[in-house]
């Protein structure tokens, strides 16, 4: 039986259906699945499944979009129960995404950000425009291990390897790991500001930030 | 065939109704969903002429009759002046000029083909290129130097450029300073403001984030730059998918309705400052969300732009010529071809980008651009149409020639020889064997032999000394404002 509704709660989601997502949720909760279960086995495999079509060219960004969402929708149910039995959901590790000051473009940020999630990571996306100091607290507050940045800019570039020099001069460099990325931004350029990683695309800032959380 | 004298407007991409439609939903937007300004000078100046100002978002809803006054005061036609008068743009009505691609990174090495990031030596010897390439007729930084001071690079690119061609200029400012900085060096050149009001020598670029926001940095120049009276280009750049509806329609709309409220701002700043219409928007690929420069959606896109800001009477500056390939392939050819030919034909007056950019902006090359320029000479040839009058009809000719002969020996063949047919410079049209015995040359081989000629060759007069000490005084002040 529960073999059947996980089932369907994977489909919903590769579907895209929200609705059907919720109401295979909604059955399992009230069979008493374990959410833990379900959102490992269900959500989890079938957002697993759409990372690697959207990797591979075979699936559009809408589609990956709307399979979050119909995710989303699965876990506002399992969330209170999960909550009640004090137990969460495995994250892979918590992440803080911003877009560096002077710089308002946010596209690649959010796709980065929608990847990360849909990996299982915990993404903290502070928005745009945001100052070393602006990502420095909200690193802290949040508790990330990793900081993503993003810059569209030729010339919002610098702020990057401001940010780094920030965490040195903050004696927190090793607190954290450094991944950038956007559109001008090359390895040559990570290695040279000192960066640990660097994000091609959004597929391969998902793999640097896996092999930086690998437990 | 004159370079200089290049007419579009022969294609249509829009009927009449389908531009009154999209500019009247462009007014609805402003009006009812309004516009994102990021800059609490430029907001005040709104609200006073009746805007609908939302101070805690910052949206701004701009009532119809506001941006319509504001497109009856922008000039239909723009003097940019090149250092070399017979260079001038004269960006107007159907004339079209094409420009260099902007600002990617890296470039191609010449000598080794090797990929590298791009320097201040770059920047010369691109501009001292497009000097000598004779369907490339202004100037746009078209490498990014990654040697010089980042925060005022602008100033080092457009120093190296006056100074290398003498063709016109323009750029991107990095800053709210950079463009204000940009317009003195402009001033520079033209020996003064009220020298540079005759004959302005440079104009600078700003574009909103789509979808309908303009930025802090972008207003500041807009208001400061119209302050001074200096030639602005206002436009948006979205990306259908992404950043603007997937739709081809909903995507114009929106760079109406941006580059509308940019205007708006402008000409209530200073009334009747001159302004060009920017669209340089394209799509998104929808299975990476990256940007898709070589789309041939870019080309519809930008024909559609140029019909609305022709039906506002505005000059124009487009995108058209760009590639996402990596190599200087088959895919960039038929990439850069089909965009430039269709933005040509609709009549873009400033188009940019027509030449040297690959992968997505990011990469550019020598050899790329005597392709490209090439390419060009073709398209300016389709602009050109065909000239139908009693001497080209050749009546005559045939009469004289009658069946069975032949046209090779004839004084009217040798006079059209030069007006009616292109004559490819670097495209080879020899047979086989010829091509092999002189030494079966790829078209890239001959550009690059055909770049290093130009670049050990071509010499351009470089700026009075009075003026370069001009130029570095700007560039040190900004310096001790920004530092390095």
């Amino acid at each position: 039986m529960s073999e059947i509704i996980i089932g369907q709660l994977r489909d919903a989601i590769v579907a895209l259906d929200g609705d059907k997502a919720r109401e295979a949720a909604q059955k399992g909760f009230d069979d008493g699945l374990d959410p833990v279960d379900m959102i490992n086995q269900g959500i989890r495999s079938a957002l697993d499944l759409m990372g690697e079509r959207f990797a591979s060219g075979n699936l559009f960004l809408p589609e990956l979009m709307l399979a979050a969402k119909a995710a989303d929708a699965a876990v506002g149910i399992l969330e209170p129960e999960l909550l009640r039995r004090g137990g969460a959901a495995e994250k892979l590790g918590k992440v803080l995404m911003a877009t560096v000051e002077g710089d308002i473009h946010d596209i690649g940020k959010n796709i980065v950000t929608l990847l990360m999630k849909s990996a299982g990571f915990e993404v903290v996306d502070i928005g745009v425009d945001k100052t070393g100091e602006e990502i420095l607290g909200a690193a802290k507050v949040h508790e990330v291990e990793v900081i993503g940045l993003s810059a569209l800019l030729t010339t919002t570039m610098p702020r990057m390897k401001e940010m780094v020099e920030i965490l040195q001069e903050s004696g927190v460099r090793d607190q954290y790991k450094v991944i950038v990325g956007g559109a001008p931004v090359t390895q040559e350029f990570a290695d040279l500001i000192g960066a640990d990683g660097y994000g091609a695309d959004a597929t391969r800032a998902v793999n640097v930030t896996k092999r930086f959380l690998a437990r | 065939m004159d370079p200089w004298n290049l007419k579009g407007g022969q294609l249509k991409i829009l009927s009449q109704n389908e531009i009154e439609e999209i500019h009247q939903r462009a007014l609805d937007v402003l009006q009812q969903v309004g516009c994102f300004f990021g800059h609490q000078e430029s907001l005040s100046i709104l609200e006073k002429h009746g805007a609908v100002v939302d101070h805690s978002t910052g949206i701004t809803k701009l009532p119809r009759n506001m941006v319509e006054e504001a497109i009856r005061l922008c000039p239909s036609s723009m003097l940019l002046a090149a250092r070399d008068p017979k260079r001038d743009i004269h960006a107007e009505g159907d004339r079209v000029y094409f420009g260099p691609g902007t600002l990617p990174i890296k470039v191609r090495n010449l000598e080794t083909g090797e990929i590298r990031m791009g320097t201040l030596k770059d920047c010369e010897d691109f501009a001292r290129l497009i000097d000598a390439l004779e369907f490339i007729h202004f100037f746009k930084a078209m490498i990014m130097p990654s040697d010089v001071n980042q925060k005022v690079a602008e100033l080092y690119m457009v120093n190296a450029a006056y100074n290398n061609t003498t063709k016109q200029i323009s750029s991107t400012p990095f800053s709210a300073q950079g463009a204000l900085d940009l317009y003195r060096m402009g001033v520079a050149v033209a020996g003064g403001e009220g020298a540079f009001k005759q004959r302005p020598m440079i104009i600078i670029n700003m574009l909103a984030v789509s979808p309908l926001q303009w930025g802090r940095t972008n207003l500041e120049a807009i208001v400061a730059l119209a302050r001074v009276g200096c030639p602005m280009i206002i436009g948006s750049e979205p990306q259908g998918g992404t950043t603007g509806p997937a739709p081809l329609a909903g995507q114009v709309l929106l760079n109406v309705a941006e580059t509308l409220a940019g205007i708006t701002l402008a000409q209530l700043v200073r009334p009747s400052v001159p302004i060009m219409w920017g669209n340089v928007g394209s799509i998104s690929d929808m299975r990476s969300g990256l940007f898709a420069s070589g789309a041939v959606e870019l080309g519809l896109i930008n024909a559609a732009a140029n019909q609305l800001a022709k039906f506002y009477r505005l000059p124009t500056y487009s995108t058209g010529g760009m590639s996402d390939s990596k190599i200087s392939d088959a895919q960039a050819g038929v990439e850069k071809a089909l965009q430039a030919l269709m933005v040509a034909l609709a009549g873009g007056n400033y188009i940019h980008d027509a030449a040297g950019l690959m992968e997505s902006c990011l990469l550019t090359s020598y050899e790329q651009y005597v392709i490209d320029n090439e390419m060009l000479g073709m398209v300016s040839r389709v602009l050109e149409g065909i000239r139908v009058t009693p001497e080209t009809l050749s009546f005559e000719q045939i009469k004289e020639v009658g069946p069975r002969g032949n046209f090779m020996g004839l004084r009217h063949t040798l006079d059209h020889i030069h007006t009616e047919h292109y004559l490819p410079q670097l495209f080879d049209r020899n047979t086989y064997d010829t091509w092999e015995a002189r030494g079966a040359k790829d078209v890239r081989e001959v550009a690059r032999e055909r770049a290093r000629e130009i670049l050990a060759t071509h010499e351009v007069e470089t700026l009075p000394g009075e003026v370069q000490e001009e130029f570095e005084a700007i560039i040190r002040k900004a310096e001790e404002t920004y530092g390095k």
